[in-house]
């Protein structure tokens, strides 16, 4: 056994302990760590109010009165709460984190008259004592919504050229891109609202009247029970459990594969051999690569929950999904370092691993490929068939049982789990056959067929 | 205890059609210092590796220190053919890494490497890579490797390919005083004299048959000399028509002559006639080298064509 350690003890030495390990696995998700950790600060935007006076000019004021009621502080709540009502629950949560990056405004709205001097108001806004001048044409307000003909060639001889029907307006070039946004949208919506007023309806009545409510869902379990069904952001969980799995397990198996070509390459692989029985080298560098996989799996999962708990998702995982994680990751694992520590003892060099490489990274796409249909049918045929294929067992079930709208039978959790186990240890005593082979093995590389025949020999 | 640390009996192996060894018998006596000689492609290593229980012989039994090389790996030091380092790993972490794998360690293991080191001239390198040195060190380093354990057998498939004469004849050095320990220690080479210098015991291959398998005093007593020596007085003398003399070698511009003489004659009658043509200043007996030895039974067992190709191979070493 202390054999077996002190090949792990070496191979982990030697992977984890590099400078490129270290930068590549460590350094980077430590930076992403800090990133995410301080996203609110990094992200938080130079929110600046937006302060002044707008100049509306209209024919009879009630754009200008529109427009006052759109830009007051009360509009800015309602519109807030109609933006969040989505969340549900966690609406004023949600209004309360997005607050900050909302700008403030603090706006005058002044009017005019439509025989103001235009010329004058543009050099106001030039010398920045008035924010914007918006030019309503009576045509907007008209009871049929169009325009007459009187007034659209009257329009067609406007210095500015403007389309009928649309509002001119001036600004000065130094206003932020949200702030302009946000006075396009307020001087859009005050049309409605003139519009509406002007027809003797309420238009607070109206929005209320049209103000779609949100959705708060509960599904049904084939057991018959209700559960709470989750926002959008939990079709990501599992995908994210998947992709935690596949870069954690296939990095180090990785690994695997380039010290065992690397040992094979550079003659060492005898040395070692008088030392130690295949199985024993095997081993110990399967076990010191699992130790660098759980290094990688501890950093981006850390990295993973301090995200979540930074934007408070916390609540998408529960811990059963942790223990699935564990379940699968040691599966995934050995099955993965398996096939590479096998492939890396037929092969001389990488470049003729990559043919044996290539068809067993096929089948193990499957998943990454498939993740979008299992994840919508999580019980469907395709996911249900995909779960009892010994490589693609971790990965299809880890993608299953974090889908949070279906859950998996028991029964199929448990069977993948024995029969997951069951096929995992196969694989490993089959890439030991394979190993106690190919190590010694030089020349031409073997064929998937005589990669069989090896697992005969005694 | 047993008498023999290898003793391997009527072993074959085949590779695809190639024959690469044909019952093959082979003992090695304990605390012998033996050479194991064939020019390249005899099966020496092939042999070597079955000792080893790297490869499995087709039929025959290999015994090595009583049972097998796998139960007895920490007991036994190994030199491969094919031998390497790690090149990113630090000589002392290496031999450290090599000793634990074989069951050393602790302080013990450390005091090891040092004085090894120390006499191998390969102090200053222990903080270095491998691949920091040059391959003359790190074939030291691959045969301290081997050593480092303190074992009782080593076997060293051509410990001295590779190397300056300066460090041959160090690892010639290190080979004797190991043996002078205890050790029992096998090594092949195609370099027959070196063999010759420091060996107690010669097994000979070619083809996969061993051709010889003996203690250095009795080949020399078997195998009769077959060359004269003569520098003689008179520069003019024709040396080749003394009897029993079947050819002379001349140096050039030298009055030392080689007699080469007829199989069935006998050495000291021929140096007689020789001495009866012509005054010598100098006339002697030369010891059969293993490498006339070596072609005398290539030429028995094969015929003068194999002889001569042996002699040719073994004159490109």
């Amino acid at each position: 056994m202390s054999k077996v350690l002190a090949v792990a003890w070496r191979e982990f030495k030697y992977t984890a302990m590099t400078k490129a390990f270290i930068f590549g696995a460590v350094v980077i998700p430590a930076l992403l760590f800090g990133l995410v950790a301080f996203a609110s600060l990094l992200f938080k935007p130079n929110v600046t109010e937006l302060t002044g006076t707008i100049v509306v000019i209209d024919d009879d004021g009630s754009f200008t009165a529109a427009a006052e009621i759109e830009t007051g502080p009360d509009r800015m709540n309602e519109r807030l709460a109609d933006l969040f009502a989505q969340f549900g629950e966690r609406a004023a949560q949600a209004a309360e984190m997005a607050t900050p990056y909302l700008p403030k405004v603090n706006l005058t709205v002044q009017s005019a008259e439509p025989t103001a001097d235009l010329e004058q108001l543009k050099q106001q806004i030039h010398d920045g004592e008035i924010i914007a001048l918006a030019v309503y044409p009576s045509e907007l307000i008209a009871e049929d919504n169009g325009i007459d003909s009187a007034s659209l060639s009257e329009m067609d001889n406007s210095e500015e050229g403007d389309e009928p029907g649309t509002i001119a307006l001036y600004l000065g070039s130094d206003l932020a891109p949200n702030h302009v946004s946000l006075i396009n949208r307020t001087l859009r919506t005050a049309v409605v609202r003139a519009r509406t007023e002007k027809q003797g309806q309420d238009y607070q009545e109206l929005i209320t009247l049209l103000r779609r409510p949100s959705i708060q869902t509960r599904t049904i379990t084939p057991e018959g029970q209700e559960a709470k069904s989750v926002g959008e952001l939990a079709i990501f969980v599992p995908m994210g459990f998947m992709m935690l799995l596949w870069i954690s397990t296939f990095t180090s198996a990785n690994y695997l594969l380039t010290t065992t070509i690397e040992e094979k390459s550079n003659k060492v692989i005898e040395v070692l051999l008088s030392a130690v029985s295949p199985m024993q080298l095997m081993t110990g560098k399967i076990l010191g690569q699992a130790l660098v996989s759980v290094i990688m799996l501890m950093m981006y999962a850390g990295l993973a929950i301090v995200g979540l708990v930074t934007f408070s998702f916390m609540h998408l995982i529960p811990m059963t999904y942790l223990f699935y994680m564990a379940a699968y990751f040691v599966m995934a694992y050995f099955m993965i370092s398996a096939m590479m520590a096998g492939i890396g003892s037929a092969v001389n060099d990488l470049r003729e691993a990559q043919s044996l490489i290539g068809p067993a990274m096929l089948v193990l796409m499957i998943p990454l490929m498939l993740w979008f249909f299992i994840q919508e049918n999580p019980n469907g045929t395709l996911a249900t068939v995909t779960s009892f294929i010994p490589p693609l067992i971790p990965f299809v079930m880890i993608l299953r049982v974090t889908t949070p709208t279906e859950s998996v039978d028991l029964w199929q959790i448990i069977v993948s789990l024995v029969w997951g186990y069951a096929a995992m240890i196969g694989m490993v005593w089959m890439a030991a056959k394979i190993f106690r082979v190919g190590v010694l093995m030089y020349g031409k590389p073997p064929t998937p067929l005589e990669l069989i025949k090896w697992l005969r020999y005694s | 205890m047993p008498e023999f640390s290898i003793n391997i009996q009527n072993v074959n192996k085949r590779f695809g059609l190639t024959h690469a060894v044909r019952d093959l018998d082979l003992r090695v006596p304990v605390g012998s210092l033996c050479g194991f000689l064939g020019p390249n492609g005899a099966g020496k290593s092939t042999t070597i590796r079955m000792i080893m229980s790297i490869i499995l012989p087709d039929t025959g039994s290999v015994e090595v220190m009583g049972s097998d090389a796998l139960r007895n790996k920490d007991r036994i030091g190994y030199l491969p053919e094919e031998r390497g380092l790690y090149r990113k790993m630090r000589v002392g972490e290496f031999l450290h890494y090599v000793g634990r794998l074989k069951g050393a360690g602790g302080a013990d293991l450390s005091r090891r490497i040092n004085h090894w080191l120390e006499r191998i001239n390969l102090s200053e390198v222990v903080r270095h890579r491998c691949q920091e040195l040059s391959k003359g060190m790190q074939q030291k380093i691959q045969f301290l490797a081997s050593i480092i354990h303190d074992p009782e057998l080593i076997i060293l498939d051509e410990p001295f390919s590779g190397l300056d004469p300066v460090n041959t004849s160090l690892l010639n050095q290190l080979i004797r005083e190991l043996n002078e320990q205890g050790k029992t220690i096998i090594f092949s080479t195609h370099v027959l004299h070196q063999a010759e210098l420091i060996c107690d015991r010669i097994f000979l291959i070619n083809h996969g048959v061993k051709l010889l398998d003996s203690s250095l005093e009795e080949i020399r007593r078997t195998f009769d000399p077959k060359t004269i020596i003569v520098e003689p007085l008179d520069e003019y003398v024709d040396l080749s028509t003394a009897q029993g003399v079947h050819a002379v070698h001349s140096s050039n511009g030298q009055q030392i002559h080689e007699l080469e003489i007829e199989s069935d004659a006998d050495p000291q009658a021929v140096m007689q006639a020789v001495m009866n043509m012509t005054q010598v200043r100098r006339i002697e007996l030369r010891r059969p080298t293993l490498e006339d030895v070596f072609v005398e039974l290539v030429m028995k067992d094969e015929g003068e064509a194999a002889a001569e190709e042996v002699r040719r191979e073994l004159s490109h070493v």
